[in-house]
């Protein structure tokens, strides 16, 4: 059987630069949990936005559902059914939360399907609904990444890409966009993440990757890179050691 | 009274002046053009009102369509020969102050071969025509050339406000590669608001076919008049460019009427300067970063 998402000796660099992502291979398959972790500049972020089509790869392909992305722009491969969810400006902050919501749903041509499903993001995180009208950027953070998580919601994706969904929020926010991702999991859509807390990152995933200079070092069950103490001091650093 | 009267008549030019620089802070907004040949294209759309009269008698008014396509058709073409293709580039905003002011010297140069600088205006029946209020006498080329702007304005804004492709334009605005994460074309959706912004420059210039005198080379004038309203509004803010459109023509109508009428251009770039030392980013500047 052919995996869902088949990353196939990508390398990737950002305009005239030296290559970031070396050679780099990963699959994913359906309902899939994978989490990358590595050191800063290992080229995790890098290889997402490849992926997502952000940054076409100098070589190598991806194959999504048996068909080759190479060549697709971003807005192609997120109506495939990859959707990304990159660092920063995940939303849009001068447009209103309904907006947004409309932005969310706006790669679904049945506008009757896109109003349920917008309808069910806001079931799903009511607060939304009370703040339609509000100015996005002039929401709390929490409520913004329920905006951010809402979209997954809405156009139910086959992939959702997360690029450090825990970078620069409060603790409390921590746990709630973990809380957010395990119900993305949950709901059956595979989950490729790159997360700098690798412990959090690891207890939501099935399988740990850990990459290092661009290139894949190991893939492992999540539960054995955690319990495994030389794994630890190597790769997981002083985050564990505490 | 006669101060209602001033500022009645800065505000009807207001609203044209607002017209000509929506077109031109749309298409900065969402691509970062900065786009120097849009008074050119103004002139270019009075040009097709203007001989849509003579040789045909067809009222101003009615050629707005005919000029807003044509212009926006010559966009489309400019677009896809100059822009298109070096929006990936660095720096591209840059580069399209470059870009679009050989695009006016162009234009302006091939108007001026065929039609010679003279001066013109169309001069529909009622173009010589007032009606009074009381004691306020409003010429009707310049009140209707002003409440059409202000349909137009409002038209457009509702599509921004309301419409799916006007939250994309505006998504794309902020944020491009956001826009395409959500699945929108970004490329097609910045084709159709350069064509947009280009529409508009051509019916402002239909609209002010028969309110100012024109002539190909008169856009330089232009250029910095709507600069300035583009900057006092804050770049790439609707809004902000039609209400800086509107104070600035009414305070400009006043110190002409009131102080000297020579003093009265003066007062865009008076505001140009005050802007850019007291609030840079205009009155509703949203921060790029």
């Amino acid at each position: 059987m052919t995996s869902l998402l088949s990353i196939r000796n990508v390398t990737a660099g950002y305009g005239y630069g030296p290559d970031i992502v070396h050679d780099f291979s990963l699959s994913l398959n359906e309902s899939e949990v994978k989490c990358i972790i590595g050191p800063n500049g290992a080229g995790k972020s890098t290889l997402l936005k490849a992926v997502a089509g952000i940054l076409k790869p100098r070589s190598g392909d991806i194959f999504f559902e048996g068909k080759n992305l190479s060549g697709k722009e971003a807005y192609q491969i997120m109506r495939l059914g990859i959707c990304f969810l990159p660092q920063e400006r995940a939303i849009f902050p001068n447009l209103t939360v309904a907006e947004n919501l409309r932005m969310c749903a706006y790669s679904i041509k049945d506008k009757a399907l896109a109003a349920s499903r917008i309808k069910a993001a806001i079931g799903m995180f009511p607060v939304l609904g009370q703040r339609l009208k509000q100015i996005a950027g002039t929401m709390s953070g929490g409520q913004q990444q329920q905006l951010v998580y809402a979209r997954a919601f809405t156009i139910k994706p086959k992939i959702i890409l997360i690029d450090e969904p825990s970078l620069g929020l409060a603790p409390s926010l921590v746990e709630q966009t973990f809380s957010h991702i395990k119900q993305i999991a949950s709901s059956g859509i595979a989950v490729l993440l790159v997360e700098q807390n690798a412990i959090k990152g690891l207890q939501t995933s099935g399988y740990g990757v850990v990459m290092d200079l661009g290139k894949l070092v190991f893939e492992k069950p999540a539960n054995e890179v955690l319990q495994d103490q030389s794994l630890r001091d190597l790769y997981l650093g002083k985050a564990l050691k505490k | 009274m006669e101060i209602l009267q001033v500022i009645i008549l800065g505000l009807c030019l207001g609203f044209v002046y607002a017209l000509m620089v929506s077109g031109l802070t749309l298409i900065f907004g969402v691509m970062r053009i900065v786009n120097l040949a849009h008074p050119i294209l103004i002139i270019s759309g009075a040009f097709v009102s203007y001989w849509l009269f003579i040789l045909f008698g067809l009222d101003p008014i009615l050629s707005v369509p005919a000029a807003a396509l044509t212009v926006a058709l010559l966009g489309v073409l400019l677009y896809k020969l100059i822009f298109e293709k070096n929006a990936a580039q660095q720096t591209y905003s840059e580069m399209t102050v470059l870009l679009t002011f050989g695009t006016a010297m162009v234009i302006d140069g091939l108007l001026a071969f065929l039609f010679h600088n003279t001066q013109r205006t169309a001069s529909p029946a009622y173009a010589t025509d007032a009606i009074f209020i009381g004691d306020i006498f409003i010429p009707l080329a310049q009140l209707y050339s002003g409440m059409v702007s202000l349909g137009i304005i409002v038209v457009l804004a509702l599509f921004l406000k309301y419409s799916e492709f006007g939250i994309a334009i505006r998504a794309t605005s902020q944020n491009r590669t956001s826009a395409e994460l959500v699945g929108v074309n970004v490329k097609f959706v910045c084709l159709i608001s350069f064509a947009i912004g280009c529409a508009l420059a051509g019916s402002a210039g239909s609209l002010v076919s028969f309110v100012f005198s024109f002539f190909p080379s008169r856009h330089w004038e232009w250029i910095a008049i709507l600069m300035s309203l583009v900057v006092l509004g804050g770049m790439g803010s609707l809004t902000g460019a039609v209400i800086g459109a509107l104070v600035l023509s009414v305070v400009s109508s006043l110190v002409g009427a009131f102080y000297s009428p020579a003093w009265s251009t003066m007062v865009f770039f008076l505001a140009l300067f005050l802007i850019l030392i007291i609030r840079p980013r205009g009155l509703f500047g949203i921060r790029t970063d």
